[in-house]
C-alpha cells in the first residue's frame, strides 16, 4: 500500500457548498446503565464546517420507560445541555422513549440497551523520542459477537510541570468494534490525528455497548466523518438516525464499563 | 435532441436514395437498328453520360436487335435490353452493372473461394482482414480465426486482400471450381521501424453493417503515452468516444451511460471479471499480448452477449509459426518477457508472456514484512492439425498481492483472475465454419483481516459452439449455442474456527446456469443496402441449496425460503434482439442504424465511489434481483477522405436501461446475508452524440473525438423519485491522440483529454454529534467535481538498424505534462497537522479547524521503458 499512499496526495481547497434551508434539531443523547444524573445535548445544524452550533434551548425533554418518566432541564450555564431532574440508570430489556417539545415542534426517539461484554484495558505506549505516551488500541475492529465504542478520556491539566504549549490539557479519543466488514475501517484506515500525553496523565477507559441500530448509525457516522476520502470510500448519504420529524442525531442507551489508570 | 439527430441522419439517407432513383428515371430517346449490345450501351452512354459496367467474358453476345424509344425512362429501356439479351442489371454507385440473371439452372452455379489470411512473417491468422472482389464490387472479412468464404459465379476475378498495418495483396483468381487458399500479407513496416499503420480498414468499416464498433490496433496502443511505465488497454479506452473511465488510476469504465458492471471483457472467449492490477493503476490486458481488440458499444455480436453496455473482445497472439522471437520490456516498476516459436514448421506454435512488478525497492526499508506485487502469465498453443481442423489452447493468470504481516497476522488484500480456453476450429466445407470453445474463468478476491480471511469470487465453466455459414457473398448465417455454469461466492469468511463459526453470518453461495441459442442473418441487399438481424434466447436459472429472503417495502424480512440441492430458485427466459442496417452513400461514405435489446444476469454489487477496484461482489439474478435490461438505438455516418487519409464519423444513441441497481445509504454489502435488502431498483436513460476523426497513415496519425452525452437515473427512494445525474454523467468529453514521426527512428506521441467533472454528492450543511462533524445531504449527486483534463507526452526512440535480428528502443514518457491536479474525491473531514499533513481529527476536544480537501493521484509522472526484440 505504500506505493498507493505515495501517489495519493491531498490539498486544501475552497468549496462552495449549496444552500440548505433546513434548520432542525440535533439530538446527542446517550443514557447509560450507571445510576447518575443523565444528560442530553440539543443543538441546531450549522451552515459551514467550523461554525459553532446554536443550542436548541427552551425545550421540554423527558425520557420514559414502562410507567416511569424522568424530565430533563436545560443547564443555566451550558445552553442546549439538558440534565435529568433525578438520577436513574438505564437497563437491558427496556424500551426508552425520548420526547422533546418546543413551541409547536415535537420530536421523539426510541431505543433499547444491550449488555456490554468485558474486554482488556488498552495498552499505553511510551515514545522515547518525545517522552510522551499514546494509546495502543488492541480491541478488534470486527467482531461477530458485539459492537462497542471505546473511549479514552485523558487529562493532564493537574500536572503543573507539563508544558501546555498547545493549550490542550485533555483529550477524548475513541475506537470502535463493529460487526460489519468495512474496508476503510478494518484494513485501510485513513491517517488520524495522533494524541500524545505526558506521564502522570489520568486515563478513564469506557466501553459502551451498541445495539444493532445504534451500531448502524455509528458505522454510518464513521463512514462520513472518518472514512470519507479514504482510498475505498463508499457513497455518501445521511445517517440513519432515530429522531422523528426530521430531527438529526441519535438517542441511545448503552451499557458501560469503565477503568481508570494513571500513566507512569 | 438525440431523436432529432436520428431523424436528420435518416432524412439524409432518404435524400441519397432518392438521387439514385432519379438516374433510372432519366428519359431518353433512341433509334437503333440491327445493333449489337455494345453498340446499344455505347449510344446510351453518349446520350446520358451513364456508365455501364460488365464482365465482357460473361456477357458475350453477337445478337443484334432493334431499339426504338421516345422519351422513355431509362428503367424501361434497361428492362427491354435485358429481356432481349437475357441479362439483369443493378445500379451501383451511378453505374449500371450488367450480368447474367441469377435465376435459372445455370445461374445458380457458384463456386467458393475460401481460406485463411495470415501474417507472412509469423503465419498468424488475421481476424477482420478484408477480401474484396473488384469486378463484383463485393467482399467479406475474415472471422476471428482468419477464415473467409466467398461464393461467386465462375469467372476470373481480381481480388484484394488487406488488413490494418499490412500491404494490400492483389491476386488474379480464375474461379472455375471451389478452391481454398492461404493468403499471406506482408507487414507494411515493423513497429520499431516506422509508423505507417493502415490498410483499408476504412473499406471494411464502410462495408459492414456493424455499428458502434471500435477496432483497436494493439500496435497503436503501444504508442500511447505510458502511465508508470505501462500502457494497458483499459487506460487507453478513455481516449475513445463514448467510453469514460472512472478517474486517474482506475480500471473502471462506463460505456454510453452504462454502469461499470455492464462491460464484458473476453480474453480468447473467456470472461475476465476484474481487469485491474494494483487497484486499477494497471490493466491485465497488455497490448503486446493481443492480436486483435474489438470494442462493441452497441449491436454486440450474438455469441458475445450477457452485458448491457459493451464487449471488449481480445484475441491473444497465436505464436509465430515460422521463427523464434523473444521480446522484453523493462522499466523501474515492471518487467515482462514474451517468447514465441514454431513447434512444427507452420503446423504448431506457442506464445507465452510473463510480467511481474518490481516495486520492492520502493518499500523495502519502510515495510520489510510487506509483499506487494502483481504478476501475469499468458500462454497459448495452437496446432493446425490439417486443412480443416485447428486447435487453440489458451491460458491467462493474473495475480495481485498487497499484504503485510502484523501482530495479529496477515493483513491486506489479494486477488487473481484465471482463464483457460480450448478451441477447436473445424471447416465442414468451404462455406461452413465452426468453432467449439470450452472455457473456464475464475476471479477470486481475498481480504486478510489478521485472523481469518474473507473471500469472494466467481467461477465459470462454459461451452460454446458457433457456426458461420457463408451461403454467398450477400448472405451469411451465424448461429450457435452456449452454456455456462456460474459458481458465485458473494463474500464469506473462510478457515473459521469451529467455535466461532456459528456466530459468523453466512451469505448464500450461489450456483447458476445460463443457456442460450442464437441465430443471426447478414444480408447484403445490393451495393448500397445491407442489413443484419438476429435473436438470442438466454435462459438463466439459479439453484439451491440456498436460503432466500423476501422483503417488504420497508426492507424488512417477511419471508425465508429454503431450497434444496438442485432445486430451482428462479428461472428467467429472455429474448435479445438485434437489427442493424447499412446504407452506402458513396464509395467512401455510409450510414448505419442499429437497434437492440440486451439482458444481463450477473450483477456487480458495490457501493464504492472509489476509483480503485476493491471488494466488489458478483450476484446472479434471482428472486430479489431481476435481470438488467436495456434497449439501445443508434444511427451514424462514416466517411473516408482518401486524399487526406482521414476517416470521420458521427453516431447518436439513445439507451434506456431497466432494473438498474442502487444502494441504500451506507449499505452493508459485505458479509450480509440480507444484502439484497440493501438495494434499490430503478431505471436509467442515456443519450449522446459521438464525433470522431481518425488518420491512420502518414507522418501525423491519431484520432480526435468529442462526445456530448447525458445519463440520468431514476430510483424510488433516492431524491424522492426524481431523476438525477449518474456519477458518470459527463456532458462533454474531448480526446485527442496524435503521433508524429519525426524521423525513421523517433516518434513523438501526445494525448490530451478533457471531460466535465463527475456528478458527486456534497453536503449542504453539518451537525455535531459526539465530537464528530456530520455532513447533511439534501440530494444525491447534487454537485460536480472540477473538470478533468490532462496532457501526456512520450518519445519513442529506436536504436540500431530495424532490419537487424536484435532491435531495441527506449520510451520516455511524461504523464500529466502540465501537472494538473485532477481530484478523485472532495472531502470535508480533515484537519491539518503541524507538519502540513491532512488527517482525520481524533480528539473530541481538538481545536484544529476542519477543512475541505481534495485527493488526487500525483501530478506529473515521468516514465522510462526499454524494449527489445530478438528474432
Amino acid at each position: 500500500m505504500i506505493f498507493l499512499f505515495l501517489m495519493a496526495c491531498e490539498k486544501e481547497i475552497d468549496w462552495n457548498l449549496q444552500d440548505n434551508p433546513e434548520n432542525t434539531i440535533v439530538v446527542n443523547a446517550r443514557i447509560t446503565n450507571e445510576f447518575k444524573i443523565q444528560q442530553i445535548q440539543l443543538s441546531h445544524p450549522v451552515r459551514e464546517m467550523n461554525d459553532v452550533p446554536e443550542p436548541f434551548s427552551g425545550a421540554i425533554a423527558n425520557v420514559s420507560w414502562r410507567q416511569q418518566s424522568v424530565s430533563f432541564s436545560e443547564s443555566d450555564t451550558i445552553p442546549g445541555t439538558y440534565y435529568s431532574d433525578q438520577p436513574f440508570a438505564a437497563a437491558v430489556d427496556r424500551e426508552y422513549l425520548l420526547t422533546i417539545e418546543k413551541d409547536n415542534l415535537s420530536f421523539q426517539a426510541e431505543t433499547y440497551m444491550v449488555p456490554v461484554l468485558p474486554s482488556n484495558t488498552p495498552v499505553v505506549n511510551f515514545h522515547q523520542d518525545t517522552g510522551l505516551f499514546s494509546i495502543n488500541w488492541s480491541n478488534p475492529k470486527y467482531s461477530p459477537f458485539e459492537q462497542a465504542i471505546y473511549e479514552a478520556d485523558i487529562t493532564w491539566s493537574h500536572l503543573p510541570s507539563h508544558d501546555h504549549s498547545d493549550s490542550l490539557t485533555m483529550a477524548r479519543i475513541t475506537f470502535y468494534t463493529l460487526n460489519t466488514i468495512d474496508v476503510s475501517h478494518v484494513i485501510f484506515p485513513q491517517d488520524k490525528e495522533e494524541v500524545f500525553f505526558p506521564a502522570g496523565s489520568i486515563v478513564i477507559f469506557s466501553k459502551y455497548s451498541l445495539n444493532e441500530e445504534y451500531g448502524s448509525y455509528i458505522r454510518a457516522l464513521l463512514s462520513e466523518a472518518q472514512w470519507q476520502g479514504s482510498l475505498f470510500e463508499t457513497a455518501r448519504g445521511n445517517l440513519p438516525g432515530n429522531i422523528s420529524n426530521g430531527g438529526l442525531g441519535y438517542f441511545s442507551a448503552c451499557a458501560v464499563i469503565r477503568d481508570t489508570l494513571v500513566v507512569n | 435532441m438525440s431523436g432529432k439527430l436520428v431523424i436528420l441522419l435518416f432524412l439524409m439517407g432518404l435524400e441519397f436514395l432518392s438521387a439514385q432513383d432519379n438516374i433510372l428515371q432519366t428519359r431518353l430517346s433512341l433509334e437503333l437498328d440491327n445493333a449489337t449490345l455494345q453498340e446499344v450501351l455505347k449510344e446510351i452512354t453518349a446520350r446520358s453520360g451513364i456508365i455501364f459496367s460488365y464482365n465482357s467474358r460473361l456477357i458475350q453476345s453477337d445478337k443484334k436487335t432493334d431499339l426504338s424509344v421516345s422519351r422513355e425512362p431509362l428503367k424501361d429501356i434497361l428492362d427491354k435490353i435485358c429481356q432481349a439479351y437475357d441479362l439483369e442489371y443493378r445500379l451501383v454507385r451511378n453505374q449500371i452493372v450488367l450480368r447474367k440473371p441469377r435465376t435459372g439452372a445455370t445461374a445458380e452455379v457458384r463456386v467458393t473461394l475460401s481460406g485463411h489470411i495470415r501474417d507472412k512473417s509469423s503465419a498468424e491468422t488475421l481476424p477482420g482482414a478484408t477480401v474484396f472482389v473488384k469486378e463484383l464490387n463485393t467482399g467479406t472479412t475474415t472471422n476471428a480465426y482468419g477464415f473467409f468464404s466467398l461464393s461467386l459465379p465462375p469467372g476470373k476475378y481480381g481480388i484484394y486482400f488487406s488488413f490494418v498495418g499490412f500491404q494490400v495483396h492483389t491476386k488474379q483468381v480464375i474461379l472455375d471450381k471451389s478452391i481454398r487458399k492461404i493468403i499471406e500479407l506482408e507487414s507494411e513496416s515493423h513497429i520499431l521501424e516506422e509508423v505507417t499503420i493502415i490498410a483499408d480498414e476504412n473499406l471494411e468499416n464502410l462495408q459492414k453493417s456493424q455499428s458502434s464498433r471500435i477496432k483497436v490496433n494493439p500496435r497503436i496502443l503501444e504508442l500511447l503515452p505510458e502511465f508508470a511505465g505501462e500502457n494497458g488497454l483499459i487506460r487507453s479506452l478513455q481516449s475513445m468516444p463514448g467510453i469514460q473511465t472512472h478517474s486517474d488510476g482506475s480500471a473502471f469504465f462506463f460505456v454510453r451511460g452504462g454502469n461499470k458492471d455492464q462491460n464484458l471483457i473476453l480474453i480468447d472467449e473467456a470472461p475476465v471479471y476484474n481487469p485491474a492490477h494494483l487497484f486499477g493503476f494497471y490493466s491485465v490486458i497488455i497490448p503486446d499480448v493481443a492480436k486483435s481488440i474489438n470494442i462493441y458499444k452497441a449491436d454486440m455480436p450474438m455469441d458475445k452477449a450477457g452485458r448491457l453496455s459493451s464487449v471488449i473482445d481480445v484475441q491473444t497472439r497465436d505464436g509465430n509459426m515460422k521463427r523464434f522471437n523473444l521480446e522484453g520490456v523493462l522499466n523501474p516498476l515492471m518487467y515482462r518477457f514474451s517468447v514465441e516459436s514454431p513447434l512444427f514448421s507452420e503446423k504448431a506454435s506457442f506464445f507465452t508472456s510473463f510480467r511481474r512488478s518490481n516495486f520492492k525497492w520502493l518499500y523495502r526499508q519502510e515495510a520489510p514484512d510487506s509483499d506487494l506485487h502483481i504478476q501475469d502469465l499468458n500462454a497459448k498453443l495452437n496446432w493446425q492439425i490439417n486443412e480443416k481442423n485447428r486447435v487453440y489452447l489458451s491460458l491467462f493468470r493474473g495475480n495481485d498481492n498487497y499484504t503485510t504481516i502484523e501482530e495479529q497476522g496477515k493483513v491486506g488484500v489479494a486477488w487473481h483472475n484465471f482463464t483457460s480456453t480450448a478451441r477447436w476450429n473445424h471447416i465442414f466445407n468451404e462455406r461452413l465454419f465452426s468453432n467449439a470453445t470450452l472455457y473456464a474463468s475464475e476471479y477470486n478476491y481475498t481480504l486478510f483481516t489478521g485472523t481469518f480471511p474473507w473471500e469472494s469470487g466467481i467461477r465459470d465453466v462454459g461451452l460454446k459452439y458457433d457456426f458461420s455459414w457463408f451461403l454467398n457473398p450477400d448472405l451469411t448465417w451465424r448461429f450457435g449455442f452456449t452454456h455456462t455454469n456460474h459458481e458465485i461466492n458473494p463474500g464469506n469468511f473462510s478457515d473459521v474456527d469451529e467455535e466461532i463459526s456459528p456466530f459468523i453470518p453466512k451469505v448464500y453461495t450461489g450456483k447458476a446456469y445460463e443457456t442460450a441459442v442464437y441465430l443471426n442473418r447478414e444480408k447484403r441487399v445490393n451495393d448500397r443496402w445491407a442489413w443484419r438481424a438476429g435473436f438470442r434466447i438466454p435462459v438463466f436459472e439459479n439453484q439451491g441449496p440456498a436460503f432466500v429472503f423476501g422483503f417488504d417495502e420497508t426492507r424488512d424480512v417477511i419471508d425465508t425460503l429454503t431450497y434444496q440441492h438442485g432445486e430451482t430458485i428462479k428461472r428467467y427466459l429472455n429474448l435479445d434482439l438485434r437489427l442493424s442496417a447499412r446504407y452506402r452513400l458513396s464509395e467512401h461514405s455510409s450510414l448505419r442504424f442499429s437497434w437492440g435489446t440486451y439482458n444481463q444476469n450477473l450483477h456487480l454489487l458495490s457501493n464504492s465511489i472509489s476509483p480503485f477496484s476493491s471488494f466488489e461482489i458478483w450476484m446472479p439474478s434471482g428472486k430479489n434481483i431481476k435481470p438488467q435490461k436495456a434497449r439501445q438505438l443508434t444511427a451514424g455516418i462514416t466517411s473516408f477522405f482518401p486524399a487526406a487519409n482521414l476517416e470521420m464519423g458521427a453516431e447518436v444513441y439513445n439507451k434506456r436501461m431497466y432494473n438498474q441497481i442502487e444502494y441504500v445509504n451506507h449499505a452493508k454489502l459485505l458479509l450480509n446475508p440480507l444484502l439484497e435488502g440493501e438495494l434499490y431498483f430503478g431505471r436509467s436513460h442515456a443519450w449522446g452524440l459521438e464525433l470522431y476523426a481518425r488518420r491512420t497513415k502518414g507522418r501525423v496519425t491519431g484520432w480526435a473525438g468529442y462526445t456530448l452525452s447525458r445519463v440520468f437515473n431514476r430510483f424510488e427512494g433516492i431524491n424522492d423519485g426524481r431523476k438525477y445525474p449518474a456519477f458518470y454523467d459527463r456532458p462533454h468529453d474531448i480526446s485527442l491522440f496524435l503521433t508524429y514521426q519525426l524521423s525513421r527512428k523517433v516518434i513523438l506521441s501526445f494525448n490530451w483529454l478533457y471531460y466535465t467533472g463527475s456528478a458527486i454528492t456534497t453536503p449542504t450543511g453539518f451537525y455535531h454529534y459526539d465530537g464528530s462533524l456530520v455532513p447533511i445531504y439534501t440530494e444525491k449527486n447534487n454537485d460536480r467535481l472540477p473538470d478533468y483534463h490532462r496532457l501526456d507526452f512520450s518519445l519513442n526512440w529506436i536504436f540500431g538498424n530495424p532490419s537487424h535480428r536484435y532491435r531495441h528502443s527506449l520510451n520516455l514518457g511524461l504523464y500529466n505534462l502540465y501537472n494538473r491536479l485532477n481530484p478523485i474525491s472532495i472531502n470535508f473531514n480533515k484537519v491539518e497537522t503541524r507538519d502540513g499533513n491532512y488527517v482525520v481529527p481524533a480528539n473530541y476536544y481538538g481545536t484544529n479547524k476542519i477543512m475541505s480537501t481534495q485527493k488526487y493521484l500525483g501530478g506529473i509522472m515521468p516514465s522510462i521503458t526499454y524494449k527489445f526484440r530478438f528474432e
